[in-house]
């Protein structure tokens, strides 16, 4: 599960003693997800975030898409043309 | 220059608890790929003490288990050396239980080998034997290795580890107990 938001690298998937939270096993699917993340932010080596972290846990994705449809709606150069048309 | 500060009582949490956890962690000094490193011009007291970065081993490498009897553990800094080259030597001293094929064959194997150790006190702090110039090694056995003489005897394998260090130094990183890729 944590794998989809992270991932292990520069390590094969096993035990670390972690600074922050003593000994994990980085092999088991069933850690936590927080957990993770918390070791993530503390700047622990071995751990990458995956594009599907950066949207579940940082909301990156949400945000992507309301961008998206500001410029779909509102901003298109199609809908600029129709707007001065409209305007002249 | 240090920029000195008070000394407080300072106990986390009111703990201060003697002894070694059960396990320390050891590792061949050659396997070592990224050593942590000491701040090369501290300027406060925690930064002259704390160790920064990760001990990294090279690819295919690990750190690996030993197991001790509780209270048998003990690690100590000795101060060595004259008046203006001072310096120190960490001991660790551990007692397995038993004469296993494994512990006898780590003992032979480890004998006259270079090493490092990663050694976590009862609070949690840890402290690395070993650094990039020199290593851990096996000094001695203090209370031997063998069956004892009485039934009641302890039975099992003494062991005594030292290292040379400038300075002691406390390890704030992780220890990768599977192999680096």
């Amino acid at each position: 599960m944590w794998q989809e938001y992270f991932r292990l690298v520069k390590l094969k998937p096993g035990k670390v003693v972690t600074a922050l939270l003593g000994e994990i096993d980085f092999s088991s699917d069933s850690i936590p997800p927080e957990k993770i993340k918390q070791l993530y932010q503390s700047g622990f080596p071995y751990l990458e975030i995956t594009e599907e972290g950066k949207k579940y846990l940082y909301g990156i994705e949400k945000l992507a898409i309301k961008s998206e449809k500001k410029v779909s709606l509102n901003n298109t150069p199609t809908n600029r043309i129709k707007r001065i048309r409209s305007n002249a | 220059m240090i920029d000195f500060s008070d000394i407080t009582k300072n106990l986390l949490n009111g703990d201060n608890m003697g002894g070694i956890m059960q396990i320390v962690y050891f590792g061949l000094y050659d396997d070592v790929d990224t050593w942590p490193t000491k701040t090369a011009a501290p300027t406060t007291l925690a930064t002259a003490a704390n160790l920064t970065g990760d001990l990294e081993m090279k690819v295919g490498k690990k750190m690996y288990q030993l197991y001790l009897t509780d209270d048998t553990g003990e690690f100590k800094c000795e101060m060595v050396g004259e008046i203006d080259g001072h310096s120190f030597v960490y001991h660790l001293s551990v007692f397995h239980p038993g004469m296993q094929d494994k512990v006898v064959g780590f003992l032979n194997a480890i004998k006259n080998e270079n090493l490092v150790f990663i050694v976590i006190d009862s609070d949690g702090q840890k402290y690395v034997m070993g650094d990039a110039l020199r290593p851990a090694i096996l000094a001695s056995s203090p209370d031997g290795i063998g069956t004892g003489k009485t039934t009641a005897a302890r039975k099992g394998v003494s062991m005594e580890f030292t290292a040379k260090t400038p300075r002691i130094h406390i390890y704030t990183g992780n220890i990768p107990l599977t192999e680096a890729i």
